[in-house]
């Protein structure tokens, strides 16, 4: 696997898309690459970041009384 | 207490609790649309006690119930792609992508000082094409796959758009992080 191959598995990789074997081979690379390794570190870290984002967000007290007005209908019909 | 009346004593104690986490997925699905997000809720609430029948207790319901919002956003984003739009993404100028941001910071020590706020609202401002298959494989966890098939479009697109994405939301952090003097 040479860095060009590597680069354009990046995703695939970081996303656990690839099949074993080819993801091993980009793992290997990876473990004696100094040019890919903390460019996929870094990768990593930023996928991390958009999952590990969580803006606690309360639903509008509005949309709870709403809800609990349509469950209300919905209970009568 | 009638049949139904326990139904709903049910529905309401399993499902209710969920409802931040609902209206956060659908806000991020319509891209901080506040209006758009609360009709989904409510959709999605109606869906699923309409077949609550069909929800196994004791298994996740919250995941249950994500689905069912998920699900019900596609239909409605689907039905509205249909129609002829205006503009195409493919066609809305890009800035080209860039590795600033690893350039400048290689060990990504910036992600931790980033705040969530920022990072949601960089989400939020992508456009649809880019941002639900975000939302649905980096927020949600989905498959390639399995967003290939919600959508209606061919794996290669969901790779495209999400290496597009990841790039775009990248510069747009990188921006941030340079106004808040993180990075120089």
């Amino acid at each position: 696997m040479n860095c060009e191959r590597a680069l354009e598995l990046l995703f695939d990789f970081l996303d656990g898309e690839l099949e074993n074997a080819t993801h091993e081979e980009v793992a290997r690379h990876l473990a004696v690459c100094r040019e890919c390794y903390p460019y996929f570190n870094f990768q990593r870290l930023f996928l991390d970041r958009l999952a590990a984002s969580h803006e606690p967000r309360e639903a509008p007290s509005k949309l709870t009384r709403q809800i609990r007005e349509l469950l209300d209908r919905e209970t009568l019909e | 207490m009638t049949h139904r009346e326990s139904i709903r004593t049910e529905f309401e104690s399993e499902a209710l609790p969920h409802l931040d986490a609902l209206f956060g997925l659908a806000l991020r699905l319509t891209g901080g649309d506040e209006p758009r997000a609360e009709d989904l809720v409510q959709d999605t609430i109606l869906k699923a006690y309409r077949s609550w029948d069909r929800f196994e207790t004791g298994t996740n319901c919250r995941a249950w119930l994500m689905t069912i919002l998920r699900n019900t956003f596609i239909n409605e984003f689907r039905r509205l792609k249909s129609r002829p739009a205006a503009v195409e993404f493919e066609e809305i100028a890009e800035r080209p992508p860039s590795d600033a941001m690893y350039e400048a910071d290689p060990e990504g020590r910036i992600f931790e000082r980033i705040i969530d706020t920022e990072v949601i609202a960089a989400i939020e401002e992508l456009p649809d094409d880019f941002r639900i298959p975000i939302v649905l494989s980096d927020l949600e966890g989905l498959a390639y796959q399995e967003i290939a098939d919600l959508l209606d479009i061919p794996v290669g697109t969901v790779k495209s758009r999400l290496f597009r994405a990841r790039k775009r939301l990248q510069g747009r952090l990188y921006e941030y992080a340079v106004e808040m003097g993180f990075l120089r």
